[in-house]
């Protein structure tokens, strides 16, 4: 259909209804149908004629279609008409310069649109241009009896064009053209700068505009980039507005820009001296109280603060002078800025990083010397002083003021943290919670930080703050906050205290704290002291005869809803560190389980458990199985009736076999020694080092019991795949633990997979049978059995999945299949050349299939399998002839799905696996691999009709005589673009 | 660790002080030594909901779509390689050439503590990010920050073309209301 111009009318008609319509239905049509608009070659004249609208509203969209018309369709500007645009524009911006300002900034930037398109052929010079122009513009204007300023829209358009210029897009002569042009006005912009910003017209209304406009035009060209010396001399103009308050936004912009300059800390002196004046005035000093206005000392703040992250080490080395204190007490003070962060203001947390970074030169030698009495050469006193020009006594007094400064800002981050009264808290909305939840993690880092400047000092002030607040005379029962706020900082530096700490924490742990906490209410409090403990694990571990109070704090939370993931994370961390100190009182501990484990809930649960069979697992192995029983009793005892019941109604109590099953594992995974303890071979296979497995003969019993039930398990559940699942997770954890309590030994192991498997097709019983593969795999005496598990998985995996559209279907299963495969190749590779010809080629013809399928985790599978395959280390003799023998049968084949895959079949991101695939074997048997190319490659339109013959004998050739691999990819990457005749496209090179 | 590399990674602690992302945080591990550089602790904030806006001109709020990994904060250990030189890293790819399917390496390793359930996270916890992989990308010029916010959004958004865990990547695959079921409760396991 042709397209209908509309009347102006009309289209003044839809935009009154884009802006007024509630109708979000109708905003989106209506702003589709002005899309859709300046699309058309008649919106060029559509534009003027909205810009002559009345409606405000319609004059925007009128420069609005220019500017977009300007910067996508340019090329439909027949070149008479350039000019005519440019003088329309020119002329609209004359016209309303005293109108809309949001009219005026489209227009700029219609205009700035044009620039970047008709420099430099048809538009040279643009910015002197722009000046004259508009000048002229304006004098004709006037003579018409017209006032108008000419200030706001040139400000305006220098405002927007170095925007516009850094936003764009530009590439080759024009970009260098167009940069030339910003650079070349630079001194014509700053001059008028310059006077627009000391001159002042009289009338005070105007005056403020110009200024703000000023400034947020030269923070424009900041942003750009200018000389230092260019912009330091309008600095004091800038700082005279700073102390504005109708220009202090707009001032406080163009000081942080300027300071933030990349290589400002070249001028490091002179900007300094300028900023700190300028910050520490007496006028500044006040707007810290300021009431009235939020954003006047939020601006400082922030100024503040990106003065003190750029000048930190200037900071440090003139820490005692007089200008560098009052902005640390300044700076202090914004730390404690009255109110709530989040609920009342939002200026505390923005000076946190600046104390971080202060911290550091103050203890680093190359910044402030060392003065080691002891050692205080004279040779080496010389050397320091002469280079850094401070002298001992200076660097001295500026540690000794360090500590005077961060143990009072220590003071004061511990009371900004405080929480609210519970009234109020409950009171504020949720995003602010979670805002101050942030701001106390963020204080917590920083007061940790803080802790290498103030060290012991600091455990010591935080102590005997907190035994101060136990003990104030007349405290409310109900205040918690206090205390609450001094635990958290403890908590927080837990990282950063020496574990051999023997002062302030043997007082925190004993009587004078933790003996004194509350044991009832106070949530919030409770839950702060008891993850405290947990953070302290390590400490524990070299202070033993603290352990059994911080137990009995714990433990009767472990029931408590509200306390209990504290509390068993906590129990989780000192039972994992101090398991060797525990070994002695385990009888205590499963004795307190007995009692308590009944209430605790099954997620806590779990974690208990795991604890305690943590310290089961240091105790000797002839002593585990006794405590290990008394904690698996009920665990087998639940078990055993779900199974009875389950059997008449499966579904009713699959749930309890799963939290059952769960904790079983979690029992399994404590009793596996600690990571020092083993060597880790990969993600799932580790050997011990030193003790080897140990097998307690009273513990038949009990791996009978356990071997009745899972095969129930097994039985009565074969459909139900997450039961399925929990019940694998558990056997496999259970054959890498090394006491045999309770694990399936391998002779019960192997038959309970190959049955299970058969019954129901889960991939979980594959992944459990890699599990026996990678443990037991190199065991001789498993031979046969392992090549008995393997035919048997793999003729139900066949029956089971037959086909590639099969294999589409169940791709877990095939990536477990493949998974098992290839723990074989890696633990017992000559069992797979034992198994019955036809089942090793039907395994073969398998794997080549899994290279041609679409779907990701089959497919990614079978390329793993097939390189770990290819590249199998033999040493034999006789192996490696069985393993070429085979490639010699099947390596044209496997050629021919890489190739395919690499051509086009497969998804790109799949090309360097099969290149590393190809790479393997284009390795190892060059003279076949030459004869399959060879073969492969002179097929017409293989792998893809978008490659010759020439170019294809050209990667054949290329690729046989590349051994580097990164170079062997690049080869095939190459190739597969071509095939995917992608070559001359951008996308096709990312 | 070289001086170079030490000095980027200061640099890059000092950046991510200065600027990060809200709800996340990072920090090189504490060893008996000092801090460790080359080891970082980190949590990622599940991605928040967003609000739908009627744009173009007008800023009308229309509706906040939730995602399921909202009120988590997952944890991850990140292990830069030893050597953050490009000149050594081209040695130390070549090294892994060796180990065949082993050349798939990850140069910047991202683990979660504990593993987390997604397509993409290998079961040991390892992700699997195309940034975090030298294969597909990584480039020492890539600050923290755009990993952590390139982690964040492939956990929300996971990439179904790069499975690395079969159980995630099914259920992902084959029903999405349940998948997010499990994705909610594990926020739920993991607060902030």
């Amino acid at each position: 259909m042709e397209f209908q111009p509309p009347s102006v009318s009309q289209v003044e008609q839809i935009i009154v209804q884009l802006y007024e319509s509630i109708d979000p239905h109708f905003q989106k049509s209506a702003q589709e149908y002005i899309q859709n608009l300046q699309k058309q070659q008649y919106a060029w004249d559509l534009a003027p004629q909205l810009l002559a609208s009345q409606s405000v509203n319609s004059q925007f969209i009128g420069a609005h279609i220019f500017q977009v018309k300007l910067s996508r369709d340019w090329n439909t500007l027949p070149l008479d008409r350039k000019k005519w645009v440019r003088t329309e524009l020119l002329g609209w911006i004359v016209r309303l310069s005293n109108g809309s300002n949001i009219v005026v900034t489209k227009l700029c930037l219609a205009l700035t649109a044009y620039a970047l398109q008709a420099v430099p052929d048809i538009w040279s010079n643009f910015i002197p241009d722009f000046f004259e122009m508009l000048h002229s513009g304006v004098i004709a204007a006037q003579n018409e009896g017209q006032t108008l300023f000419f200030e706001l829209p040139l400000l305006e358009f220098l405002t927007v064009v170095p925007e516009e210029v850094l936003r764009a897009d530009l590439i080759g002569e024009r970009k260098a053209k167009v940069h030339q042009e910003l650079t070349n006005s630079i001194p014509r912009v700053f001059s008028t700068l310059r006077s627009l910003l000391s001159e002042y017209c009289g009338n005070p209304e105007r005056d403020i505009i110009l200024k703000q406009k000023c400034l947020r035009c030269l923070q424009s060209w900041i942003l750009y980039g200018v000389t230092f010396d260019s912009l330091f001399l309008l600095i004091d103009n800038v700082i005279n507005l700073f102390s504005h308050e109708s220009t202090n936004d707009a001032a406080t912009e163009v000081l942080v820009e300027f300071i933030s300059q990349p290589r400002i800390t070249s001028y490091q002196n002179t900007v300094c001296e300028k900023m700190l004046g300028c910050m520490t005035s007496d006028w500044a000093k006040a707007q810290m109280v300021n009431d009235a206005d939020e954003s006047l000392p939020k601006n400082l703040c922030r100024l503040m603060t990106t003065f003190g992250e750029n000048f930190y080490n200037y900071i440090a080395k003139h820490f005692l002078r007089q200008d560098v204190i009052v902005y640390m007490e300044m700076m202090l003070m914004f730390a404690g800025y009255p109110g709530y962060f989040g609920q009342d203001q939002e200026i505390s947390e923005m000076p946190l990083q600046f104390w971080y970074l202060l911290q550091e030169p103050l203890f680093d030698p190359d910044i402030i010397p060392v003065n080691n009495i002891d050692n205080d050469t004279v040779n080496g006193e010389d050397a320091v002083t002469s280079t850094l020009h401070i002298t001992p006594d200076e660097s001295r007094k500026i540690r000794e003021m360090s500590l005077v400064v961060f143990r009072r800002l220590v003071e004061i981050l511990r009371s900004k943290i405080q929480y609210p009264p519970d009234v109020e808290w409950a009171e504020w909305t949720k995003d602010v919670k979670e805002q101050f939840k942030i701001y106390r993690r963020n204080v917590g880092d920083t007061v940790m930080n803080s802790y290498f400047v103030l060290r012991d000092q600091m455990l010591a002030f935080f102590v005997d703050l907190a035994i101060t607040q136990l003990n104030s005379p007349g405290r409310d029962p109900s205040q918690w906050q206090d205390l609450e706020s001094t635990l958290f900082c403890i908590k927080y530096i837990a990282e950063a205290v020496d574990h051999n700490e023997s002062v302030y924490l043997p007082r925190l742990f004993g009587a004078e704290v933790y003996g004194m906490l509350p044991l009832q209410g106070h949530v919030r409090l409770r839950n702060t002291a008891l993850s405290l403990i947990g953070s302290y694990a390590d400490w524990f571990k070299s202070h033993p005869q603290y352990i059994l109070s911080a137990l009995n704090y714990l433990i009767p939370a472990l029931s408590d809803a509200e306390l209990a993931l504290s509390a068993a994370t906590s129990f989780k961390e000192v039972c994992d560190a101090c398991r060797d100190s525990l070994v002695g009182g385990i009888d205590n501990l499963v004795n307190m389980y007995m009692v308590v484990g009944p209430h605790i809930q099954p997620r806590e649960k779990q974690k208990v458990i795991e604890s305690i069979a943590d310290v089961i697992q240091a105790l000797s192995p002839d002593k585990m199985l006794q405590p290990l029983l008394v904690v698996t009793n009920d665990i087998m005892q639940a078990m055993r009736e779900a199974v009875l019941r389950g059997k008449q109604n499966p579904p009713q109590y699959r749930d309890a076999i799963i939290t059952q099953l769960e904790y079983l594992t979690c029992c399994c995974r404590g009793i596996q020694p600690p990571d020092e303890k083993v060597i880790i071979l990969d993600d799932d296979d580790y050997e011990l080092r030193n003790e080897g497995s140990f097998f307690d003969p009273s513990s038949v019993g009990l791996v009978n019991t356990l071997l009745e039930i899972t095969s129930s398990i097994a039985e009565i559940w074969y459909h139900d795949s997450e039961v399925i699942e929990y019940l694998c997770k558990f056997l496999s954890i259970g054959i890498r633990t090394n006491s045999t309590i309770l694990s399936i030994p391998f002779e019960m192991i192997v038959p309970l997979i190959q049955i299970s498997f058969q019954r129901g097709h889960h991939s979980y019983w594959l992944d459990t049978a890699a599990k026996v593969v990678t443990i037991h795999g190199s065991n001789n005496n498993y031979g046969t059995a392992l090549r008995d598990m393997l035919a048997a998985l793999t003729s139900t995996t066949i029956q089971h999945v037959r086909c590639q559209a099969d294999m589409e279907q169940y791709p877990d299963i095939v990536n477990s299949y493949f998974s098992v495969l290839t723990k074989y190749l890696q633990k017992c590779p000559l069992l797979l050349y034992t198994l019955p010809s036809d089942m090793f080629r039907s395994i073969l013809t398998f794997s080549v299939a899994g290279l041609g399928l679409q779907e990701r985790l089959a497919l990614k599978s079978a390329v793993t399998f097939m390189g770990e395959f290819i590249g199998q280390n033999y040493k034999e003799e006789q192996f490696a002839k069985g393993v070429e023998n085979v490639m010699m049968a099947y390596g044209l084949e496997i050629m021919r799905e890489l190739l395919l895959g690499i051509g086009g079949r497969l998804p790109r991101s799949f090309v360097p696996s099969l290149a590393t695939v190809l790479h393997k074997i284009t390795g190892r048997y060059i003279e076949a691999s030459r004869e399959w190319l060879n073969i492969l490659l002179s097929q017409e339109n293989f792998p893809s009709p978008h490659v010759d013959q020439y170019t294809k004998q050209n990667f054949a050739k290329a690729i046989l005589s590349t051994r580097a691999l990164q170079r062997f990819k690049d080869l095939v990457i190459e190739f597969s673009i071509k095939c995917r005749d992608l070559e001359d496209s951008a996308y096709g090179r990312t | 660790m070289s001086g170079i590399c030490k000095a980027r990674l200061t640099e890059e602690r000092r950046q991510w002080r200065k600027d990060h992302p809200y709800g996340f945080y990072a920090r090189p591990v504490k060893t008996d030594n000092g801090l460790d550089l080359l080891n970082w602790q980190v949590g990622i904030p599940g991605k928040k909901g967003v609000i739908h806006w009627c744009h173009f001109l007008l800023p009308i709020k229309r509706s906040y779509s939730w995602t399921a990994w909202e009120n988590g904060v997952f944890k991850m250990t990140m292990t830069f390689p030893e050597a953050c030189l490009p000149k050594i890293m081209d040695n130390y790819i070549r090294d892994l050439d060796d180990h065949f399917h082993e050349a798939v390496k990850w140069l910047l390793m991202g683990k979660f503590v504990p593993a987390l359930f997604h397509p993409n996270v290998y079961p040991s916890g390892t992700v699997c990010l195309s940034i975090l992989n030298e294969e597909e990308g990584w480039k020492p010029a890539i600050t923290i920050k755009q990993i952590l916010l390139g982690v964040q959004n492939l956990l929300d958004e996971p990439n179904p073309d790069s499975p690395a865990q079969s159980d995630a990547y099914m259920l992902f695959k084959k029903d999405r209301v349940a998948y997010d079921k499990r994705i909610r409760q594990q926020a739920k396991e993991n607060p902030a």
